[in-house]
């Protein structure tokens, strides 16, 4: 069911009106007197009459409304007196929490999803409320980054689609340091965000092993007739509790990660905690030896550099250095 | 009577890139179905140019079965302009996936050439005895 903006704020007063027990039976210049006095625009009477009948039409393509014309009253009636257009009858506080859960979705989803939500929520409002202030005129009171629109993220669907259902897919991938395309068949099990980058993660047959992918990267993927490969589940655990970031550096295990912090960076820390497995243990002078127990990945590494001297890795020392190397 | 089956099908084969040292477009994967046949191009504009320079397909491009005298030629493309149109880059680091479609070869394991020029220079995008293998081996999901 596709619904304009329009169409819905429409259909919503359509519903008011038939549902008003106080005056029954309203007409089509009911109808439009009323979009005039909400909408401030008035509909021809084609579009009310094409609203009606799209509210007529059975789910999922309309609301399945039982909508008739009474000719004695000469006015357009609820067959079933009990009707709402949702199907579900909330109050104002109802419709307010989820306005609420909208408003924090859109915050912390991307765009893509948040937009697909709305839409959701949209319909399930559609019914509820015959006029409420339009988005536009609220302010927001609660702001996330929220990226523009990125690369690839137009095949979100299928690579998510493909995760869920197990279905290998063929994609083809450019590496922005070799500058060099390969293809795969990739068993996708996870779809990971971190940083506002998505990663899709699971097993390549090229690489025969679990690779990370940018999805900025992916170029066409294509669900393919192939078994799927499931992948263990304690390495999509791995991936899921004990990754910092997307990139697990090759061969790092999971283990007792050491930084030592000053006392500014500490307050951050204390007041951020990077991932749950951190522990702080205070010096008196404010500064702190924190420990994660984490598999050493690029985007920790980065992290720690970008903390300035903010941040020392004590242990292990092979992490020390390759921190180190990454500033060379 | 004989059943037929209407379902289009589509397999897909990926082409080795590792045999493609220092081509660029390099083939990527094909996909072959009675309905056409799709070839995967990926470009990574080259440093030589400023800009990345540009890439157009000649529209007589034509795809041959090694071993055989026809020729299927190009019906449509994706991301890549019809010469004398162009595409242009913007920088010597972008890229660029790319697909033609031309008339549907026959469904069988064969090596294949596309060809954009008979007598092809350094730019044109020429490619000769593309294996196809084990054709019918994975097949997309419509």
């Amino acid at each position: 069911m596709n619904l304009s903006k329009s169409a819905v704020r429409r259909y919503r007063i359509i519903d008011g009106l038939l549902r008003n027990t106080m005056r029954s039976y309203p007409t089509m210049e009911d109808i439009i007197d009323q979009c005039i006095e909400k909408l401030d625009f008035e509909p021809s009477r084609e579009t009310i009459q094409k609203d009606l009948a799209n509210m007529r039409l059975p789910y999922p393509d309309g609301f399945d409304a039982p909508i008739r014309y009474c000719y004695t009253n000469k006015g357009y009636e609820y067959t079933e007196p009990n009707y709402s257009l949702s199907g579900i009858a909330l109050k104002q506080e109802d419709i307010d929490t989820i306005r609420e859960a909208v408003d924090l979705i859109r915050c912390i989803g991307s765009s893509r999803i948040s937009s697909q939500f709305n839409h959701a929520v949209e319909k399930l409002l559609s019914a509820t409320v015959e006029s409420r202030v339009s988005d536009d005129d609220r302010k927001p009171v609660l702001q996330t980054m929220i990226p523009p629109a990125s690369r690839g993220l137009e095949n979100f669907d299928i690579l998510y689609s493909a995760c869920k259902e197990r279905i290998p897919l063929s994609i083809i991938h450019f590496s922005y340091t070799k500058r060099t395309f390969k293809h795969t068949y990739l068993h996708g099990f996870l779809i990971k965000e971190f940083d506002n980058r998505w990663y899709i993660i699971g097993f390549s047959e090229t690489h025969n092993c679990i690779r990370t992918f940018g999805i900025d990267r992916i170029s066409d993927p294509l669900k393919i007739k192939k078994p799927f490969k499931v992948s263990p589940k304690e390495l999509i655990d791995t991936y899921l509790n004990d990754v910092y970031g997307v990139y697990p550096i090759p061969g790092a295990q999971k283990e007792l990660i050491t930084i030592s912090v000053s006392k500014i960076g500490t307050h951050y820390f204390q007041a951020y905690p990077i991932h749950e497995s951190q522990v702080i243990k205070k010096n008196n002078s404010g500064s702190s030896t924190i420990s994660f127990s984490l598999i050493a990945s690029d985007e920790l590494a980065r992290y720690i550099l970008a903390q300035g001297n903010n941040v020392r890795v004590q242990s292990p020392l092979w992490f020390k250095k390759y921190t180190h190397e990454l500033t060379l | 009577m004989k059943k037929t089956n209407s379902k289009k099908i589509n397999y897909i084969v990926h082409h080795q890139t590792s045999e493609q040292k220092n081509k660029n477009p390099v083939v990527l994967r094909i996909i072959l179905s009675t309905e056409h046949t799709r070839i995967d191009f990926g470009y990574a504009a080259p440093w030589i140019y400023i800009k990345g320079g540009w890439i157009k397909i000649a529209p007589y491009t034509f795809i041959e079965v090694c071993g055989t005298k026809r020729r299927y030629h190009l019906k449509k493309t994706w991301n890549i302009p019809f010469a004398p149109e162009i595409f242009e880059f913007e920088t010597n680091e972008d890229w660029k996936v790319f697909s033609l479609y031309f008339e549907p070869i026959p469904i069988k394991d064969c090596s294949i050439n596309i060809i954009e020029e008979e007598n092809p220079n350094d730019d044109d995008f020429n490619y000769y005895n593309i294996a196809l293998k084990n054709i019918e081996q994975i097949e997309l999901i419509e």
